[in-house]
């Protein structure tokens, strides 16, 4: 008898810890905040609408609060990113070794069925019909952690051995804005966000370069987050598609920017060999870019 | 107060009002304006900061957004910008005041300061509170210098208005006031001085309207003066008139009172006073009551009541009255003028009184009035309608008559023109109204209407055959003031012309108008040239009813057919009985119409069953229609025609209807048997005709006859005198009826010439002549022959009538009785062409004849039929066993002659032996073998 009531007490401290400790989770959970960075390709205000919307969700869906955060532009992003303020990550800048390494950022997911190209445009009146014909021209590009839109370009132009003298915008919506406006004759940029946002005026550009379909921007987070919230934070990004709710935000920011996001889908870091291997050949400098 | 003073009062008034109601305006406005733009800022500032605050958390800048929110602030709408965090944490910006305007102001202009707060949310995500608070010392400061700006404005305009009165009222007031006193002179009467015209053009206009009236005043006045003069001279004349016209009226030979409206006496002349044997001077009656005056004076009168009431009737009626007439007592007759005086606007101002003594004109006047009261007693007493008029046409008098008549009496009639009263038309006028009394104003000459004048009565439901005379009335200087209308009622009269006319025109027993009538509106139409075509009827059977169920029942046929040819024939057509059975009907229309219509009658009759007694008669038609009409100049042609297509459709088979065409061949030959017939009727008349003659041969020289035996021939010379062959004429004339006629011409030619020498007579053993069938059909044949036998003295066995066969066979008995009378008269008998006809021997027994004349067509080819031939034996051995002579016609050669000899016959007759040749040539070697 007594055996059997130690047995009791025990199990029922146990059960006792087990359930302080899920409380606990589930109280640290909801208490904590967690920062969903997200690369400059638009402003800041265009990247709130979008995400804040699927952010909220995701909380009210998990229970796990994720906050949007960005830097002032690219440069910025990049600094903050390096210095892990951020716990999940949108964007290709968290392939780079500098990120990975230090912080443990891994793939999670990506986006389906979005193109994910990279160009070099110009005006349709200027006078550049090929690559070499940039040579020594300005060519507008957004910071360099930008893979798409400026890693690639860059690479291309390097093996085209054109030197072109480069100039930064802090995120590729005001380069495509300034385009579109006429005030840049030549910029490298994400070529699904360009056309996009040239729909219509087709005829006002040309496309002197662009790369093959690339896998769309991953989703990454860094090791410090719990496992447990990081696949619930995938489970539930991939099941977006298929919530009503959730349909219905996907809808809405797809008539709002003209894209065709359709969900997400589980991704490692081995589908971003490319870019990786990308980055680490900028950071060698092999690449000939600016002067 | 002074108007310029009340002009300041009220400039001041105007100016406080104005700067309170702008004051409190701009104020409301101000308020409203300053809250609503304040609301509009902070929602523009808002949506600004929202940006900033979601940026700043997301780029997790705080510091930044805080300095974005002092740089709101500074913009000085904004009194305080905060922004309170999801976390607590809070973000203040004030701004310092910056109000001009002093503390009372801003108390007074009640500006509040607009809140504004907002959730920060961006795309579902809370990004805190934002509150918003304006600052309201812009709206202050602003209103306040709008303020100071519209003090200053109605400061300067206060000046401006006071200069303005000071320069233009000023001078405006002088020049009132100036006016104003030459105002108050003109009231006084000081009218010498004139008003200068002087000062701004109202004001010189308003003193150019004062010295006006100042001068109209002025001659107002003077020529008051100068009436109340004329005035003055005025009465002065009319004292003098008053006394002229007194002395007038007292030498008139009428009485004459004149009162004033209450009948006081103004006047009354010496005659007045004798009238009403008023002792007193006239004078003196002056204001006496003229009302007392009649009373004091009716006994005079004969009648003073009347008298008395016929005053007071007067005076109440205010109209003048003329010639009321009273009779006295001592057997005066005063005639009475009443007027009452009025003025312009119909007051009564007095009455006049006029008496006069018409003793002799109203005894005059009496035995007038007396005489045309018996004129008019006499006149209405005749028969005749009298109607008088005036000069001018205007009815003054209507008697009984002329009342009865017109259906006007005197009352309505007086006074209405005459052409209004009489009304009349000539029966076979125009149509327009007669005017007679018109012309006699005009000419002063007598006018008698036509016979045939119908007067209407006033409803002219009525009309009347009158026969009218109108004359005019002259006075003793032969002037025409008037006229007399006398006019007759000849409807008795015009009722028999009627009836005579009617009865001429007209059948009595169907009641359609009769042949001469038909034939008078027959030739009416084709003068008119219009489409008209002509049906002329036959009805078949007729004789055989009127035969069988005698006249009575052909007379109800006849009136029946009428009935049904009435009902079939449309009232714009003409239907008429033309005698016996035949009818005729003049179609206004073309020939379809024709041709529908005949058949229709045609139609009609045939389902007709007509009974009589019992007895059903089935009745037809037969129908001649003769088109346009007007194309036939000749309305006997026409008749001839319309006959012809009649007979044609008799010919036809009866009960039907045949139109006369031109190209048809039939009525083609009957219409050439027309033109014959109608020459025959002209040789009829002058003796066209010649008798030829032929002689019987004897062929037995048993034959006792000794002298002229001969058939005498009628030949006809038609107008060229060639000579026309009977067998021409001879049917024509038997179809038209014509035949017996020229039986009788050759008859009485015959015998006359016979008679004419008692030689040739001797000498002439028999003369045969030829009678038709429709020559025993008249009754008085015997008696015709009888007369000539004995004018002309020959003797019946001189005279051998030859009979054909076949007329002898259809009149068996008229032809027995002739025969019978005609052989007591020793007149012989020949039965002509016996042998062509289809009678039988039997007939023989029947017709004491004396010779049997065997036809010629037996006779020519006897010899070579022997058909003939034994038909020529046959006839001879009948002929003779009855105790007739036999003739052969045609004998043309010596051969047949001998054929017959030998068979017996007794004469012969024909070409062999001799040609027909004139009877008198034939006739004169007797008279000179005689010689």
């Amino acid at each position: 008898m007594v055996n059997n009531t130690l047995f009791s007490k025990k199990l029922s401290f146990y059960f006792a810890l087990i359930g302080l400790f899920v409380l606990y989770q589930h109280t640290a959970l909801a208490g904590q905040t967690y920062r969903f960075g997200v690369t400059n390709v638009e402003t800041v205000m265009t990247t709130a609408a979008q995400w804040n919307p699927i952010l909220a969700w995701l909380e009210q869906r998990t229970g796990i609060r994720l906050t949007l955060q960005m830097g002032m532009n690219a440069e910025d992003t990049q600094a903050r990113l390096m210095r892990g303020e951020y716990d999940f990550f949108l964007g290709y800048p968290l392939l780079q070794d500098a990120v990975r390494e230090p912080l443990g950022f891994r793939v999670l997911l990506k986006s389906k069925n979005v193109s994910n190209r990279s160009a070099i445009v110009v005006q349709a009146k200027s006078r550049y019909r090929s690559l070499s014909d940039l040579k020594e021209a300005k060519l507008w590009v957004t910071h360099e952690s930008a893979f798409i839109a400026h890693t690639l370009p860059m690479a291309a132009l390097s093996g085209a051995a054109v030197k072109v003298r480069l100039q930064s915008v802090s995120n590729q919506e005001s380069l495509v804005m300034a385009f579109k406006m006429g005030q840049i004759p030549a910029a490298a940029l994400n070529l699904g966000m360009f056309e996009r946002a040239m729909a219509g005026h087709s005829e006002d550009y040309r496309i002197l370069w662009s790369s093959a379909d690339l896998p769309s921007l991953p989703i990454g987070v860094q090791n410090s987050v719990p496992l447990g919230v990081a696949e619930r934070v995938q489970a539930a990004l991939i099941e977006m598609v298929n919530d009503e709710a959730g349909q219905k935000i996907l809808q809405s920011l797809n008539r709002r920017m003209g894209a065709k996001l359709s969900g997400w889908q589980v991704a490692t870091d081995a589908e971003y060999q490319f870019a990786i291997a990308g980055y680490r050949q900028l950071e060698r400098g092999k690449l000939a870019c600016d002067d | 107060m002074s108007l310029k003073q009340r002009l300041y009062f009220m400039l001041l008034a105007v100016m406080l009002f104005a700067i309170t109601v702008g004051l409190v305006s701009l104020t409301l406005l101000a308020n409203k304006q300053a809250k609503n733009d304040a609301q509009q800022r902070l929602l523009d500032t808002a949506e600004l900061i929202v940006q900033d605050i979601v940026f700043a958390n997301i780029t997790d800048d705080l510091a930044r957004l805080d300095q974005r929110l002092h740089i709101y602030v500074q913009q000085q709408f904004l009194k305080e910008a905060r922004w309170n965090s999801p976390n607590g944490a809070s973000l203040i910006a004030q701004a310092q005041s910056s109000s001009m305007a002093p503390e009372w102001f801003e108390q007074l202009s009640r500006f509040q300061p607009q809140v504004l707060r907002q959730e920060v949310v961006w795309f579902a995500k809370d990004y805190g509170e934002l509150i918003l608070t304006s600052d309201i010392s812009v709206s202050v400061n602003q209103l306040w210098s709008l303020l100071q700006h519209w003090l200053w404005i109605m400061l300067g305009l206060l000046f401006t208005v006071v200069l303005t009165i000071e320069a233009l009222v000023q001078p405006s007031i002088r020049q009132v006031q100036r006016l104003t006193d030459e105002a108050v002179r003109l009231g006084e009467g000081k009218l010498d001085e004139p008003i200068p015209v002087e000062g701004y053009a109202e004001f010189a206009t308003l003193s150019q309207a004062m010295e006006d009236m100042r001068a109209i005043f002025l001659n107002s006045v003077s020529r008051q003066r100068l009436q109340r003069e004329q005035l003055k001279n005025i009465g002065i004349e009319n004292e003098q008139r008053h006394r002229w016209l007194k002395s007038l009226l007292d030498s008139m030979r009428v009485a004459v009172l004149l009162e004033d409206p209450e009948r006081r006496v103004v006047f009354a002349n010496q005659l007045y006073c004798n009238f009403f044997r008023i002792a007193i001077d006239p004078i003196a009656l002056k204001n006496h009551s003229g009302a007392q005056l009649e009373l004091q004076t009716k006994l005079l009168f004969a009648d003073p009541v009347a008298f008395i009431s016929q005053s007071d009737l007067l005076i109440s009626a205010r109209k003048p009255v003329t010639n009321q007439l009273f009779y006295m007592q001592d057997g005066r007759w005063l005639a009475r003028d009443f007027i009452p005086v009025m003025d312009d606007i119909g007051r009564v101002k007095g009455h006049f009184w006029m008496y006069q003594d018409v003793t002799d004109i109203y005894g005059l006047r009496q035995a007038l009035s007396d005489e045309r009261d018996l004129a008019q007693v006499t006149l209405s007493s005749i028969g005749d309608g009298v109607i008088t008029t005036d000069l001018h046409g205007l009815v003054t008098f209507i008697n009984a008559e002329a009342t009865r008549v017109t259906g006007w009496d005197i009352t309505q009639a007086k006074g209405l023109p005459i052409v209004t009263v009489f009304k009349a038309k000539a029966e076979e006028g125009d149509g327009s109204w007669l005017d007679p009394v018109s012309r006699v104003l005009a000419t002063g000459e007598k006018v008698e209407l036509s016979s045939h004048t119908l007067l209407y009565h006033q409803t002219e439901d009525k009309q009347t055959p009158i026969e009218d005379s109108v004359a005019p009335i002259l006075d003793r200087l032969g002037r025409v003031i008037g006229t007399v209308l006398v006019f007759h009622d000849v409807s008795d009269k015009y009722a028999l012309e009627q009836s005579l006319r009617w009865q001429a025109t007209h059948d009595a027993l169907t009641q359609l108008i009769g042949r001469q009538e038909f034939e008078r509106l027959l030739h009416q139409a084709q003068e008119r040239q219009g489409d008209y075509a002509l049906i002329y009827l036959d009805l078949d059977q007729f004789k055989l009813v009127n035969d069988t169920a005698g006249h009575l029942a052909g007379d109800e046929l006849l009136r029946q057919v009428t009935d049904l040819f009435k009902s079939n024939v449309s009232d714009v057509h003409v239907l008429a009985r033309m005698g016996g059975d035949e009818f005729a009907v003049l179609i206004k229309g073309d020939v379809d119409e024709a041709m529908r219509v005949a058949e229709g009658l045609r139609l009609a009759l045939a389902a007709l069953r007509y009974q009589y007694l019992g007895r059903v008669y089935q009745i037809s038609v037969s129908i001649g229609v003769v088109p346009d009409i007007g194309a036939q100049p000749d309305m006997h042609m026409l008749m001839a025609m319309a006959d012809a297509a009649c007979y044609a459709a008799k010919n036809a088979g009866r009960n039907q209807v045949w139109l006369y065409q031109d190209t048809d061949t039939y009525l083609v030959s009957q219409q050439a048997e027309m033109t014959l017939v109608s020459d025959l009727h002209d040789a009829l008349a002058k003796d066209r005709f010649e008798l030829h003659a032929q002689k019987l041969i004897p062929l037995q020289s048993s034959g006792t006859e000794r002298g002229l035996h001969c058939e005498v021939l009628i030949r006809l010379r038609d107008v060229e005198g060639n000579l026309v062959s009977p067998a021409v004429f001879i049917p024509a004339a038997e179809n038209y009826g014509l035949i017996y006629k020229i039986d009788r011409w050759v008859i009485e030619q015959t015998l006359k010439l016979l008679g004419s020498d008692a030689d040739i007579l001797a000498k002439v053993s028999v003369c045969s002549i030829n009678l038709s069938g429709q020559s025993f059909a008249q009754s008085d044949l015997v008696g015709f022959i009888t007369n000539c036998m004995h004018q002309y003295g020959v003797p019946g066995h001189k005279l051998c009538f030859e009979v054909t066969e076949t007329a002898a066979v259809s009149q068996l008995s008229q032809v027995a009785d002739f025969i019978r009378a005609m052989r007591e008269l020793g007149c012989q008998f020949a039965l002509d062409d016996f042998g062509s006809g289809q009678s039988s021997f039997r007939y023989l027994k029947h017709l004491p004849v004396n010779y049997l004349k065997i036809d010629g067509s037996f006779v020519q080819d006897m010899l070579q039929d022997k058909m003939n031939e034994a038909l020529v034996r046959g006839m001879y051995e009948i002929a003779h066993s009855l105790g007739m002579q036999t003739v052969a016609e045609f004998v043309e050669t010596a051969e047949v002659a001998n054929s017959l000899r030998d068979i017996g016959v007794d004469y012969a007759q024909g070409w062999h032996f001799h040609r027909a040749q004139p009877l008198q040539r034939l006739l004169q070697p007797l008279t000179e073998q005689s010689a």
